[in-house]
């Protein structure tokens, strides 16, 4: 996969919490987010509560996680968009045990 | 030109940090030179349990120096917290080794009331728990069926252990000792009744030479034609997603951390320097865990390393003068997360040239030595 798009005219559908995004093809979930989408924050640390976003954007600092096609707590740098993708902040902790 | 220690202390992880923090505070103008090659970072890679219970059989001195390194770890936070104003997160946790079946559960009974015997007078802090027991000490996680109950000892606890490594750090700078981080060390040699030390900053004298490099200590000691048994032990752990607080105390080989996540591995793998992830040899260790507690199968696995620990051939930990040295010192210790207390309180005084405590008085290099 290239890093570059060859056609930046190439685009994408995806709906982060319920919203629909039109976003270049080839970026990450966590690019398009902070981007197009004006995300602010993606998860809520469930420890201490506070509101986090992507820092690295390189899958070192695991501050991305969020809920991608009902997936919870993926990295949202590694991930590219995907047409359709359904796309939410990390904001509960795993309760089930 | 050259700087000048009255104890220089070559490696900087948890063990040589601790030992220039405990000189620090005495007043001993002390030099800590760090430069640990990248897979060696045990001291960054552990779990950082204070784990005292079930273990040395027929160690009783190890025993005593584990559980009175865990006593002192109360007092070295609340005092690292003033001198570092970092909090290492030390949890008063206890611990807990499970169980699967019969049969483990009445070796591990055993185990322990061996250790009971063997203390005599002085008595075990740690005992069985039935499967009940167990459940109510931690009620909001579900055993698997095998799970038939394990030990519990109060005395061990948990640390976040890059915060001890740092707050050590920081303490022994805030108390007058220098850190020289990214600082190689090329030559050690005697320099009079003292040594020179060359690095790739410049040279370094100093009064009093100790060698706590971890596994670097077999290039450094061999720089004196001193050789040291220690070999690689590697560990591979993986660590979960974010869970809420319902592990208050680490089940031997599943902790919870601080930060919410679940780390999990127990092995110990001699494969020389090879730290690549294998998952084969961490197959079984998922398949454990999820036996003592199903639903960590739902977790999703967020991250898994590996890393280099210290092991000296039996185990314990090495504390001795160089042979043939008068001011130079070896220390290398396993447990270097659990002895970190004790070696701040304890080891200062036996680099200063006194006798080593009476309980650690075994543990030299001439043990290993050929009959």
């Amino acid at each position: 996969m290239s890093t570059i798009p060859t056609n930046t005219q190439d685009t994408v559908t995806i709906y982060f919490e319920g919203e629909a995004l039109t976003v270049p093809a080839d970026i990450s979930v966590a690019a398009a987010v902070l981007g197009p989408g004006h995300a602010g924050h993606t998860s809520k640390n469930p420890v201490k509560g506070d509101n986090r976003a992507p820092v690295c954007l390189m899958g070192v600092c695991f501050e991305c996680m969020m809920e991608i096609d009902g997936v919870p707590n993926q990295q949202s740098c590694l991930i590219t968009v995907r047409e359709g993708m359904k796309v939410k902040r990390q904001t509960k902790i795993r309760e089930k045990y | 030109m050259r700087q000048n220690f009255d104890v220089l202390i070559v490696g900087g992880g948890v063990t040589g940090a601790a030992v220039g923090y405990g000189l620090a505070k005495k007043g001993v103008r002390v030099g800590v030179v760090d430069a640990t090659p990248p897979v060696d970072r045990a001291s960054r890679s552990n779990m950082g349990l204070v784990w005292c219970q079930s273990k040395a059989l027929g160690h009783r001195d190890y025993v005593e120096w584990c559980f009175n390194s865990s006593k002192l770890f109360g007092e070295l936070a609340k005092d690292l917290k003033e001198t570092s104003g970092i909090d290492i997160e030390y949890t008063e946790s206890g611990g807990i080794i499970p169980c699967l079946g019969e049969e483990e559960f009445k070796k591990r009974s055993d185990y322990l009331e061996a250790l009971r015997k063997e203390a005599g007078d002085a008595g075990y802090p740690g005992e069985m728990m039935t499967r009940e027991e167990l459940e109510a000490k931690l009620p909001n996680v579900t055993f698997g069926p095998d799970v038939t109950g394990g030990t519990w000892c109060a005395e061990d606890g948990l640390v976040e252990p890059l915060k001890l490594m740092f707050a050590l750090r920081h303490g022994m700078a805030n108390l007058g000792g220098t850190l020289m981080a990214d600082t190689r060390v090329i030559k050690v040699e005697q320099d009079g009744s003292g040594y020179l030390v060359t690095t790739d900053k410049g040279e370094i004298q100093c009064g009093r030479l100790v060698l706590a490099g971890g596994l670097g200590n077999r290039q450094l000691a061999g720089q004196f034609g001193v050789k040291v048994p220690l070999t690689p032990n590697k560990g591979q752990v993986f660590l979960t997603e974010r869970i809420d607080d319902v592990l208050p105390s680490p089940l031997l080989g599943i902790t919870r951390t601080r930060g919410g996540t679940v780390m999990i591995g127990f092995e110990h793998e001699y494969v020389g320097t090879d730290t690549s992830l294998i998952t084969d040899n961490f197959s079984h260790v998922a398949k454990w865990a999820t036996d003592i507690w199903p639903a960590l199968a739902d977790l999703r696995i967020i991250r898994t390393w590996s890393c280099l620990r210290v092991w000296p051939k039996d185990g314990f930990p090495i504390y001795d003068k160089i042979p043939g040295h008068e001011n130079g010192y070896i220390i290398n210790a396993h447990s270097a997360v659990t002895l970190a207390a004790i070696h701040a309180a304890e080891l200062p005084d036996y680099i200063m040239g006194n006798d080593i405590c009476k309980t650690a008085a075994g543990f030299t290099l001439s043990r290993f030595d050929e009959k």
